[in-house]
């Protein structure tokens, strides 16, 4: 094994450094940090004698390889070689390479039983400007034996073959001596070295990504073996797939089969259709390269289709924004930044009078390249905005290749079925014959996803692509608030659906025309309405949903899908960004609860047998001050630019919500310090879904100015009932007595210390809890942006007193159904 | 000779002038570098004193010398003046006092010391631009056949030029030639501090008497 020794100007840095390879190699391979002095005053800087006592530390390996940042500390670093014993010398050898990347790469070489000279060599290429690699890749042939053991797999863990799982992948094919060859299918990649951390991260192996693997070598079974187990094992990532409503939602579908007359997909817009099912080929015609003579003729063909390109985009905004949506005008304004990027259009036009290459098949190629670069980030947002650039390439496509629109309008009712739709297909929908949507792809944090949520027709994303056996014609019933597809219904089904449907769309109506009126009751009784949001797009959509404030803002999307936590400027631009979409309103900034079933890969936290009793939430932020500090000040700040509440999650006991105060202090003496203006004065609470702290609520109340009941998880500890378990699932239900009167005692207990509570979890958007919550004097609710209308259209039919008395009287009865019976015989008695 | 009495009165008086000169020195290495070299030296120089060796191994001395620079002064000049005074204490280990051959070899092992570990030479505004002349005129000087103490005043005043030459010069090495053209009009710290330990090898010759 070779041993690294990791010297830097600072500390922090090789102690850092050394880590992440600790990490990547798992903690096979002997790494010494040897950065910074001994020097209280002046600890930046490097100690040749502090790096060769650390060079002696691991000086009994197969060798030693010496890594340094910039300038003095390489010095220092072959001073401290010239300091070792002859004998030692030998064995060791500085490497000239990036320091982190070197590093990192060296590692994973050394725990595969790499030589001294593979390990360097490794370092050493460890950093190429990415357009060189590109071409690398391309280039290799596969020459393996006829014996060569061939497979294909599909890699489903968030990361792809990055970071650590990338790490893992090459360190467990080390251990094999077969010759071992990998590319990507999906990406169309060559043959490279699958032993070479390098190598295997050029091919930018992202989550979906199929994958080719060829071993030649007398255990090349073996070497399919080990990708077998780290595949199955998700490469130690937790599970392939987050659920849908543990925050961030998730980019397609479980890709499990789907048996049986009915599909499954991820419900984007509630509502219900009924009508024949119609397929739309969204599909380009296919581009012929060929070669022109006449190149400036040709510029001139790609600069008219990208004038007429932007004229249609131009029109498609107006009409939206006719349709008073700004925010969808916004993302056209996107639309035609692409269309301006002159990264595209020049590269286009260089290409056609450079290779004599027609319009199409330039403009086709260079697009290409740059929506694989979008394709290929690990932020779901950002590679959503490589959605909207095919959008636009493929609308310049279809003007230069003089192909007809897709058709968007009908003379009858029908269910659209796709495979892909685009943030531009959206507004351009012919909603009178439209009745509801079918995607085989997306998700709810795509652009499309966003925009189609604001739809008043179900929508339903990530069906898969069994949607394509759905015969044309075929009558389906859409249910967009499941999310599920009835292929082959039954007469009575139809019938049934069709009524339900009937009486849904009046009432969707009645709820549009009044969503952005206060919610009052019919005794004068007012309520705040907020929305629950997890992304900054959500902010503008609970807007004009009629959201008055936004209840909760889940902020682990931030710390997801990436490879390390995000500092403080970048959460405090998210911040801002929804402060300003609010337009005034207050924003509720939800601390970080990470954990439980949100599993964030760097943070390396431990595996625990239990996490949803485990360390999550405040619990998790109090003991990482770093990560909790960066985001409270980044919270804090945004307090200057508009109205903020911070709020912690899972709240166990007082002493917690003490030292959550006493951190909040800390970031605010450090904001003031550095000049930082945020207001003094934001309102802080915490989250109530804990039965101990809905126990203490009348002790913990007077330190704090609100509480907000979070209803699953108050249910699933209250019930001890995991909301997961289908053999259980009678007990997870928030309408339990048992439920009920932890919401009571947490409502009276504010009351009595005079601040005010309210309720983000799933059962204040519940039509049948409303009278209940109302009666017990809930002050807030807080829901999804799509349940908002509805919401203040049955609020407004209550009367408050008589909810006093229902809330009452639920309370003494035993059971969830008694409950919703009870609430079910009020609402037939006092509204309809 | 030198004794080693002179050898410990040179290192002392060398520390009183980092001392006294830490502000000058970072100021010159604020212009083009990165303003710790006074500091660097200062601090470098104090632990010096505290690790003098009760020897009269000259070698001993400054081995001592070295290894508490390399270990305190922390920015590039650390590993330098280290590897100058290993150098010179391996050519020079074992004499109890140093002739003024022996003090040729003091210079001329300094001036290897440098170039091997900072791969540098001279006209590239470093120390080498104090030392290799001070060196060089040190040997011309006692080729003359001049005193010891007239041949350490000729190296004292050809560093002393040699560190003004360096003003005019633009950096290729360290630091300031990230600066390239804009290190120009300054002069080199290093090669700074470098004509003050020649000058107060000559000091300490002259004011004891050394013949």
């Amino acid at each position: 094994m070779i041993a690294i020794v990791i010297v830097s100007h600072s500390r922090e840095i090789s102690d850092g450094l050394k880590r992440m390879a600790e990490a990547m190699s798992q903690e096979n391979v002997p790494i010494v940090s040897a950065g910074g002095m001994d020097e209280p005053d002046n600890p930046l800087g490097t100690d040749a004698l502090l790096i060769k006592d650390a060079i002696e530390q691991v000086i009994d390996n197969d060798g030693v390889l010496v890594f340094a940042d910039i300038g003095a500390a390489k010095l220092n670093a072959e001073m401290a070689i010239d300091l070792l014993a002859a004998d030692q010398q030998r064995k060791v050898r500085f490497c000239d390479a990036p320091l982190v990347e070197g590093v990192l790469a060296a590692a994973v070489q050394s725990a595969g039983g790499g030589t001294m000279d593979a390990v360097i060599q490794e370092a050493q290429s460890a950093y190429h400007p990415p357009t060189d690699i590109a071409k690398e890749t391309g280039t290799l042939a596969l020459e393996h034996s006829d014996n060569a053991i061939h497979a294909d797999y599909q890699i489903v863990n968030p990361l792809g073959l990055h970071a650590r799982p990338a790490a893992r992948f090459v360190t467990g094919l080390n251990a094999c001596t077969s010759d071992v060859r990998l590319r990507n299918l999906t990406k169309n990649s060559g043959w490279v070295n699958a032993k070479s951390l390098n190598k295997v991260v050029t091919l930018e192996v992202v989550e979906g990504d199929y994958i080719s693997v060829s071993a030649d070598g007398e255990d090349a079974a073996q070497a399919h073996a080990v990708i077998g187990a780290l595949i199955d094992e998700n490469f130690g990532e937790g599970p392939a797939r987050i659920a849908p409503d543990a925050a961030p939602p998730l980019e397609s579908a479980p890709a499990t089969a789907q048996l049986g007359p009915v599909l499954n997909g991820i419900p984007i817009s509630p509502g219900f259709a009924v009508a024949p099912a119609h397929h739309l080929r969204t599909e380009l015609p296919s581009v012929d390269v060929t070669r022109v003579e006449d190149t400036e003729a040709e510029v001139a063909r790609l600069e008219d289709a990208l004038a007429r390109a932007r004229d249609e985009i131009t029109g498609i905004m107006k009409r939206s924004r006719d349709t008073a949506n700004e925010y969808d005008a916004s993302i056209f304004k996107a639309h035609l930044l692409h269309l301006d990027d002159p990264e595209i259009a020049d590269i286009a036009r260089a290409r056609i009078r450079g290779e004599q290459l027609n319009a199409e098949a330039a403009w086709q190629q260079t697009a290409a390249i740059l929506i694989e670069d979008y394709a290929c980030l690990d932020d779901t947002l950002l590679r959503a905005r490589g959605d909207d650039l095919a959008d636009v390439s493929n609308l310049v496509l279809r003007i230069l290749s003089g192909a007809t629109e897709p058709i968007t309008e009908f003379d009858r009712p029908v269910v659209l079925c796709i495979p892909h739709l685009t943030p531009s297909d959206v507004p351009a929908l012919d909603l009178e014959h439209v009745r509801g949507i079918c995607v085989e792809t997306g998700g709810k944090t795509a652009h499309a996803g966003i925009l189609a949520s604001g739809l008043p027709i179900p929508v339903v994303f990530g069906v898969g692509p069994r949607l394509r056996e759905v015969e044309d014609g075929a009558e389906v019933i859409l249910d967009g608030t499941t999310g599920t597809i009835d292929i082959a219904p039954d007469a009575k089904a139809l019938d049934n659906m069709k009524r339900k449907r009937d009486s849904w769309v009046g009432r969707i109506s009645e709820a549009q025309a009044i969503k952005l009126d206060p919610a009052v009751t019919r005794d004068g009784q007012r309520r705040r309405v907020a929305a629950n949001i997890a992304s900054v797009d959500e902010a503008k959509i609970a807007v004009d949903s009629g959201a008055e404030e936004v209840g909760l803002f889940r902020t682990e999307f931030l710390y997801m899908n990436r490879d390390a936590a995000p500092d403080e400027e970048e959460q405090s631009k998210v911040y801002d960004k929804v402060v300003a979409q609010l337009g005034g309103r207050s924003l509720m900034i939800r601390t970080m609860d990470i954990g439980g079933d949100k599993p964030v890969p760097y943070l390396d936290r431990p595996g625990e047998a239990n996490p949803n009793l485990g360390w999550r939430g405040l619990r998790y932020g109090l003991s990482n001050s770093d990560l909790f500090q960066t985001q409270l000040r980044a919270a804090l700040r945004a307090s200057a630019k508009g109205p903020v509440r911070i709020m912690f999650p899972m709240v166990s006991t007082l002493e917690e919500v003490l030292a959550a105060r006493n951190e909040l202090e800390t970031a605010k003496e450090s904001l003031s310090t550095a000049g930082r203006a945020f207001d003094p004065d934001t309102e802080i609470g915490i989250m109530i879904e804990v039965p101990a702290a809905a126990e203490l609520a009348e002790l913990i109340a007077p330190h704090i100015d609100f509480f907000s009941i979070g209803t699953n998880d108050l249910t699933q500890y209250v019930m001890a009932a995991d909301r997961g378990n289908p053999n259980i699932a009678d007990l997870f239900d928030s309408f339990h007595p048992a439920v009920l009167r932890a919401v009571k005692r947490t409502i009276v207990a504010a009351k009595d210390a005079g601040i005010w509570v309210g309720m983000c979890g799933a059962m204040a958007g519940d039509p049948l809890a409303t009278p209940v919550l109302l009666g017990l004097g809930l002050d807030e609710f807080s829901m999804n942006s799509n349940q908002i209308p509805e919401f203040k259209l049955d609020f407004t039919k209550l009367s408050a007193d008589a909810c006093v008395d229902l809330a009452h009287e639920t309370l003494v009865l035993t059971g969830a159904d008694q409950v919703r019976e009870c609430i079910k015989a009020f609402l037939e008695e006092t509204v309809s | 000779m030198l004794t080693s009495e002179h050898i410990t009165t040179w290192i002392r008086k060398s520390a009183d002038e980092m001392r006294d000169n830490r502000g000058y020195l970072t100021e010159l290495d604020a212009a083009i570098g990165d303003a710790d070299h006074g500091n660097n030296m200062d601090r470098g120089y104090k632990a010096v004193l505290e690790k003098l060796p009760d020897d009269n191994d000259v070698g001993a001395i400054l081995k001592a010398v070295a290894m508490a620079l390399i270990s305190k002064v922390g920015g590039a000049a650390g590993p330098l003046y280290g590897t100058m005074f290993l150098q010179a204490a391996n050519a020079l280990k074992g004499k109890e006092a140093l002739s003024s051959e022996d003090v040729e070899l003091l210079l001329k092992s300094s001036v290897d010391g440098i170039v091997m570990r900072g791969k540098a030479h001279a006209g590239e505004k470093t120390i080498l631009d104090s030392l290799i002349p001070a060196h060089e005129a040190y040997k011309e000087a006692r080729a003359a056949g001049a005193e010891l103490i007239a041949c350490l005043d000729a190296a004292t005043h050809a560093a002393e030029e040699g560190m003004k030459a360096t003003i005019p010069m633009i950096a290729t090495k360290g630091r300031a030639s990230y600066l390239g053209e804009r290190s120009r009009d300054h002069q080199d710290p290093g090669a700074t501090s470098t004509y003050l330990i020649i000058k107060t090898l000559y000091e300490a010759a002259s004011e004891g008497d050394a013949t």
